[in-house]
This record gives C-alpha cells, structure tokens and sequence, in this order.
C-alpha cells in the first residue's frame, strides 16, 4: 500500500517538531500506522472503504488516516526521546535554558550539557561568585578544577583566549583617598586584582611563576627589606621573558586585547653598573596560536616597529635609588603622537600594530659582558586605565572613566568581550546584574 | 552669593567643579572685597616699601624694586616675590616702570641639577610641592633650554634636595614648576598641566618724554632719568594706593597753646589759640626702606628748638598746600620718619606743611569766671591757627580755658600748654593752670563840643 503523497509539512525552527516532522523514520512509522488503520481490526467496519483496496479508489480514507497516522507517529518520535533524555542534546540544552542557567549556544556541547543539567543548583550557587569568571579547567578551591565555563563566561560566549578581568575596586581606591585615589584620576591606581602576573605581591614570591630567561644568572634575594628578582651578569640576556625565538613561554603567556591599554610597571635599582651593561624592557606580542607576531608593536609616531620600550646602558642610573617604570601598551588604532616618552623620559611607550595579538609577555632583562647587577622589584602587567583607552582612537574618542564621583563603596568592574551574537551588551549588563552578581554591587562593564 | 544647587542626582566633573571654585571666587570673596575697596594700585605696608624702586647699592644706573604686593581691580594679587634689579641705560629719554599682573607657574627658590638628577633648591620648599616614590609621584619643568622634558620626581629628601628620573645636562639658577600627577599616558593640554599657578608681577618698561597712557590694571611705580649724569629717581607709586588710608592713631599731648588775648570792642574778648607746629623749611630723604622728612628751618617749638625723640609718633605731616598728609612713625630730633611721603606731597610751587596731632577736629571749653555755662568752639585740625571772640563782662575776670581732640575718639577735656602769651596790655605773661585774668573798663566817650 503506497502512502498519500503530501508535501512536506512545514514548520518553524523553533518548533520542538522541526527535525522529526520530516524525518525518515517518522514516515516509516507513519506508513506502519497508516496501514495498520486500514487494514480491518482497527477502524469499524462502517467506515465504509472500496471493495479492491485500491488506492484511488480509497483516496479519501487514505487522506484522512494518513494525518492520524502521522501525528501519533510524531507523538512516538517525539516520546522516544524521553527514553534517551540524557543524550538528546536538544533537550539537554532546552532542559538547561528552561532552568535559567546560562549557556554557550554556539559552542554548547553535550558533556558540558550533561554537567549543567546534573549541577543546576550547584551551579546556582556559583553565582555571586569568582567562579562565574573562571574558565574551564581552571583550578578553585582545594585541588579542584572547573569542568565547564563559568556562567558569566558562558553568558558572554567568552573563548579561552578573550581578554576577561574583573576587579571589586578597594574602597581605598575610590573617590578620594589621601594617598591611593584621585576624583579624577583615571588610571586603575594599581588595583591588584587586575594584575595579570601571577603574583599580586610586590615581593617576588616563587621564581617559577615568570618564564625566566638564564635562570642561573637570576636569583631571588632581599634587597632594601624588599624581595627581587636579582639579575646579575651573563654574557647574553638574563631576566623576565623570552631571550630567544626558540625560547617556549606558552605556558607563562597573559591574555590581552588590542582594544584595551595596557601598563607594564616595576620598580628597579642598580647593584653595580659595567661599561657593557644594559637594561632592556619591551614586551612581545603573540596569536591566538601563541606564535610570536613580529609586528605586534609600533612606536608612538609610528616610525618604527619594535617591542621595546628601551634598551640602555645602567650607567645612565644611580645606584641610591628605587627607579619606578612604566611601560604603556596603547591600544590599536590610537592616534600618533610624537615625542612621547615614557615615565623615566628613556625610550618609548608603544602602540598594539596588530590587531590579531592575543598574548603578550614583558622583557625585563640585563645584559651585560662585562659585569653589573640590578634589581627587579613590584612587576606588574594591568589595565592601564578604568576603560579601554586614555589617547583618542582614530576618528575616535577617549573611553576612559574616573571612579571618583560614583556614590557606590561597591564597586565592580569588568573588562569583556561579548560575543554573544544573540544579546546586546545591555542586555548582558542587565542579566548580570539580575542574576550573576552579587545585589550589593554596581557594575561597571568595559566591552572591548 | 551665586551657587551651585547641589542635589543626589547631579552628575559633579569637571565643569561644576569649576563653576563651584568660580563662585565662591569671583561672585564671591573677589565681589565683596572689590566693592567695599575705594581705590586700586600699590598696598602700603606699614614703612611703604613696596615695590618701592631705590638706586642699587653700588651701582650707578641700576635701580631695585623692593619685593611687595599691589592689587587691580579684578582683586588680581601683583606679587613681586624677589628684588629685582633694572639697568637703566643713560639715552637722555624718561623711563617709567609700570606694574601689572601676571602668573607664573615656578616655585619659590632657585635649583640646580646634576647629570644623574640630583635637584638641590635654594630657598625651596620641595616637601610641599613634590612627591616622588611608586605613590603617584609628580613631574616638575625646569626653566631650561636644555633640560626640556618633564621630569619625573624619584624621590624627595628634603625641602632643598630631591632626585629626578632622566639624564640632564647640569645647570643651576633655574626655576621649576610642579607639572602634576596625571593619568598614565594621558597627554593634557598645555593649560592644565604646570597645576601650581602663582600671583606674580610683570614690570613693564616704558620709554617716554611725556607720561605713558596705561591700560587698565596697570600701575605707576616710578620714573627714571637722569639729570646732570646722575639718575635720578621719582616715585610714582602714590598715583595707585591700594584702598588709600591716613589715619591712625596718635599719642596726646599738650600741644595747645593761647597766643595771645585782646579785646574787640570793649566787651568781646579776642583768643589766639595754636594747636600744631609751621615748618618754614624742610629736606626730603626717600630711602629705599624708609623716607626721611627733615626739619631744617624754624619751628614753633618751645624751648632750645631740639625737639624729644618719638614725640611726634603718630601724628600728622599735613602738606596744607595740596592737603596730601602722612603719619610720622617717630622722629629722631627734627628727622621725622614718614614712609607713606611719597612724591605727590612736596609741590613744586608752594609748601605749607604742619604737624598736627592725628585728629579731625579740635574743641576748646572757655569759662568765663561771671558765667555759669562755659563756652565750646570747634575748629578743624588742619589750621593749627585760631582766633575766637567770647563777651566779657565790665570788671575783673578770671578766663579757664580747656581743650578736647575729636576723631575716631575722644580725648577728655585738658588744660593749654603752659606757655608765655600776649596778654591785653601786649604784655609778655605765662599761662599757668590753663587759666588768666582780665580786667575790662567801660569807656567812657566824652562829648567833644566846638
């Protein structure tokens, strides 16, 4: 017995039916049912059929049997699922959504799926949290590693290598505090919760958080009452970063984004100065793939490519004396500028040249043949202002924000890329106010 | 005063910031002083030396203007911080000095630098101003031509000695102003950065034979030229006094005297009265801290002529010609020390000074020994010469006379100096006890028949 030939159903994509209406199998347990109802044993026999089982003959019958045929065929599909309710990513994400839980659309997949259904409170609980910012296989707590995104970033369909801080402001670091913050001040007044190294103290704590470069000739030591990083002399570079191309600092690399402004600071003293001896500070730029990009940075006036801020002699310092530099990586597209010095009037602050950098990692080095000493003290990489850039962009404006005139003693900031195609940044705002953080914080949200 | 409506809501920047620094500036302390304030130009402090210009000690054709304040009608402070020295080229043309205000943004003191950024001050206040370490440390300018970057400060270590970041060519006599702490990379405009602005004075040089027209807020201090080879120095700066005053107060003293008596008909009694002292000829010593107004003539001084250190302190040096008066701080002999004689008081055609006590008004009580109720005379202080009629009756009496000076107070009434005057008969008599007799007859006309 042929079935009826219809055209297909139409349905909508957001229909729960969508992808068994049409389905194969559906049509196989339509025409299973179909011939069930009209073969005799199920329809009444007054329902009055043709005499030959012809199917032009029973055209109508078949029509009209047909439609009920298909909708319990559906009705089938669709309860079979429920068998198997753990493994239909389908309803696994509708489960999730309709629990109110954040999720990663586009890049959702059916463990992580199985996760967020099987931890729904648990992953409530997590709001309010540092951990709705951590990223998946990041350590927490005791010994324990996040198994999927946190629900922040899971909002924002951050990728592993977007740029992502977040900060409380310390109440010393608002308004005006004698010492620590200015009304209209608009630098991040070295908030260590938006340091990217992997120290928050001004001491240097433990030599294998940096990638080191001759680690033999580097030595943490106290000096002034302050633990450094001792660099001494060695005949090529010594100190933080990468000395060679060939040199693997994937694993030390910090995330960063052409879009925001970002300040390299420490503070350093001279030991002993030689004829040959140098100080070097730049910092190196690399791709999502961490493969270095040569044309990272620009100077100011862009003039020249390079990632150095300066390289000069320590003879040009004094040994009485903690100097305090400033590197400043503008972002991309800013305007050009000349003469513009950086803090200790040596050498340059560079611009990102290449919008594609995904990492960044300093170069804090000696080098020396002949003799001399220094010592590193207060390394730290941050924001360099509370929003994403102090000079004007091209054709552009300033984004930058003082915290002085806001009446909040709770305030949060955070840097993020959103690249949740389906939501506007108000509407990222408001579902993270409403339902992320903590009530008692006012949120201030830098999309880059 | 004008305001701003601060409320929950309103967004506070920059610009309200301002407006509230505006009012509470000009629409508020700058309004009120400069409406109850009478006249604008140089302040006199108390031995007028402000901005006072004085031949340079050792110099022949330099000249130094003392440090001081003057003040425009805007209420802008014209500060003069240091001498300052002006070589006066002798070109046979008048130069006149006027003063008008301007800002400066360097610090007090002088510096010098070394090649590795030791900054050592003169006269500095780097603790004040500076700040350095990894705490938001601040930038200074130096007045350079070679050291022309901002410098970042490293580390302050005392008011006169702190260490900059950079290399510098070594310099020293420079001046330096606080560029401020901005943000990082932040690049202001030229006006917000140096953040100190300080009242200064701009001492413009005029080249003229006939008197410059000035612009508004500008102010004479003096013209120079030179006579006979000599320069010569004349204070213009009693042009513009800044809310000009001459009062002040003075110490009592006896000081009235009875001249002389004589009748006026037969029955009205004639009173000569002197309260001051008639200088016939003066010299006139301007000094670069203070002037010097010698008595050089006679003076009506009773007694050798010598006249006792510090009795005229406080009282007044009126010039009766043009009426311009000053108050004498002391007098050594018949030097008398007035620092607010400027120029303006010795006239070129005529002089008439006096020193008189430092009052408006003088009043004189005379009791006549047959009346019950005394008799009360005001006259003004500045004629030290009176002359008042009183009735006498016939007959014998006694005539007590007293006097009382009127001016922001009252002195009680007091008896006359005793002292010699002419009596009725033109006789030489001594007035003692501040009182004499008098015997008036009637004269009897006799008809005279042909």
């Amino acid at each position: 017995m042929a079935v009826p030939k219809v055209d297909e159903f139409n349905v909508t994509n957001y229909s729960i039916f969508k992808d068994i209406l049409n389905d194969p199998l559906t049509e196989v347990i339509s025409s299973n049912l179909l011939k069930k109802l009209y073969f005799r044993g199920i329809i009444p026999n007054y329902i009055t059929r043709g005499d030959n089982r012809d199917e032009e003959e029973d055209s109508d019958y078949l029509a009209l049997f047909y439609s009920v045929a298909k909708f319990f065929a559906l009705i089938i599909r669709f309860s079979k699922r429920f068998e198997n309710f753990n493994t239909d990513f389908e309803l696994m994400k509708e489960n999730v959504r309709q629990n109110n839980l954040f999720i990663d659309e586009s890049n959702a997949n059916l463990e992580n799926l199985q996760y967020l259904s099987s931890h729904l409170y648990d992953e409530i609980r997590k709001r309010g949290t540092s951990l709705i910012f951590k990223g998946v296989g990041e350590p927490y707590g005791v010994s324990k590693v996040m198994p999927v995104d946190g629900e922040f970033r899971r909002l924002l369909n951050s990728k592993p290598n977007d740029e992502l801080l977040n900060s409380k402001i310390p109440k010393t670091k608002m308004g005006w505090c004698v010492g620590n913050s200015s009304p209209m001040y608009r630098g991040v007044n070295g908030i260590n919760s938006l340091n990217k190294t992997k120290e928050n103290t001004k001491d240097f704590v433990d030599f294998n958080n940096y990638f080191i470069s001759e680690v033999s000739y580097s030595n943490i030591i106290t000096v002034d009452d302050r633990k450094v990083l001792l660099l001494s002399s060695n005949p090529g570079s010594c100190g933080i970063g990468r000395s060679l191309d060939s040199d693997d600092a994937s694993d030390h690399l910090m995330k960063a984004s052409s879009s925001i402004d970002y300040e390299i600071t420490f503070s350093f003293k001279l030991i002993n100065a030689s004829a040959d001896s140098k100080l070097i500070f730049g910092v190196e730029g690399f791709d999502n793939l961490k493969n270095k990009l040569v044309d990272a940075f620009i100077t100011p006036n862009g003039d020249a490519i390079t990632d150095l801020f300066f390289e000069t002699p320590l003879t040009n310092f004094r040994n009485d004396v903690w100097y305090n530099v400033r590197g400043i990586i503008h972002c991309y597209s800013s305007e050009n500028k000349d003469n513009y010095v950086n803090n200790l009037n040596i050498g340059n602050n560079l611009y990102f040249n290449n919008k594609f950098v995904k990492f960044i990692y300093p170069i804090i080095q000696m080098r020396s043949n002949d003799g001399g000493a220094v010592s590193i003290w207060n390394y730290k990489v941050r924001p360099l202002v509370l929003g994403t850039n102090i000079l004007p962009l091209k054709g552009g404006d300033t984004n930058a924000k003082s915290d002085g005139f806001v009446q909040s003693y709770n305030l949060f900031y955070i840097y993020a890329k959103n690249n949740n195609k389906g939501k506007t940044n108000e509407q990222i705002t408001y579902l993270a106010n409403k339902y992320l953080l903590p009530y008692n914080l006012n949120n201030i949200t830098i999309y880059i | 005063m004008s305001r701003i409506k601060i409320s929950p809501d309103l967004f506070l920047e920059v610009c309200e910031l301002n407006k509230l620094q505006s009012f509470m500036k000009e629409e508020g302390y700058l309004k009120i002083i400069g409406a109850i304030v009478k006249s604008f130009g140089v302040v006199k402090d108390a031995k007028n030396t402000y901005l006072k210009a004085s031949k340079k000690t050792g110099s022949l054709n330099s000249i130094t203007f003392n440090p001081g304040i003057a003040i425009d009608s805007k209420l802008n402070v014209i500060t003069l911080s240091n001498p300052l020295d002006v070589t006066i080229p002798e070109d046979g043309f008048k130069h006149w000095f006027v003063a008008q205000y301007k800002t400066t943004n360097f610090e007090v003191g002088s510096v010098g630098v070394t090649t590795n950024g030791s900054l050592t001050g003169v006269g500095t206040k780097f603790t004040e101003v500076l700040r350095g370490g990894n705490n938001f440390p601040n930038k200074v300018r130096l007045s350079s031509n070679l050291n022309v970057s901002d410098y970042e400060v490293l580390k302050v270590i005392s008011d006169t000695s702190a260490i900059l970041s950079g290399s510098f060519a070594p310099e020293n006599n420079l001046n330096y102003g606080v560029v401020g702490t901005f943000t990082p990379g932040a690049q202001p405009v030229n006006d917000d950065d140096l953040i100190y602005e300080y009242d200064s004075c701009d001492i413009i040089e005029l080249i003229s034979e006939v008197e410059p027209i000035l612009a508004e807020n500008q102010y004479f201090l003096t013209k120079t030229e030179y006579q006979n080879g000599v320069l010569e120095i004349n204070d213009l700066r009693w042009l513009s006094v800044f809310d000009k005053v001459v009062s002040s107060n003075s110490t009592i003293n006896p000081i009235v005297s009875l001249l002389s008596t004589s009748l006026y008909h037969d029955q009205q009694l004639s009173i000569s009265i002197e309260h001051g002292y008639k200088i016939s000829s003066f010299s006139f010593f301007p000094l670069s801290t203070n002037n010097t107004f010698r008595i050089t003539g006679s003076c009506n001084f009773l007694g050798t002529g010598d006249i006792p250190d510090n009795l005229f302190s406080g009282w007044t040096l009126l010039n009766r010609s043009n009426m311009e008066r000053a108050a004498i701080t002391s007098n050594s002999n018949k030097d008398l020390s007035v620092p607010d004689m400027d120029n303006s008081f010795i006239s070129d055609l005529e002089n008439d000074f006096v020193i008189i006590p430092n009052f408006n008004e003088i009043e004189v009580e005379v009791l006549v020994s047959d009346q019950i109720c005394p008799m009360y005379f005001k006259m003004n202080i500045d004629n030290i010469y009176n002359r008042i009629l009183i009735p006498v009756n016939y007959g014998q009496s006694e005539i007590s006379l007293r006097y009382r000076l009127i001016g922001d107070v009252r002195t009680i009434l007091q008896k006359f100096c005793v002292a010699n005057f002419k009596n009725l008969l033109s006789d030489n008599e001594l007035l003692s006890n501040s009182s004499f007799n008098i015997s008036v007859n009637k004269i009897i006309t006799t008809r005279q028949y042909s």
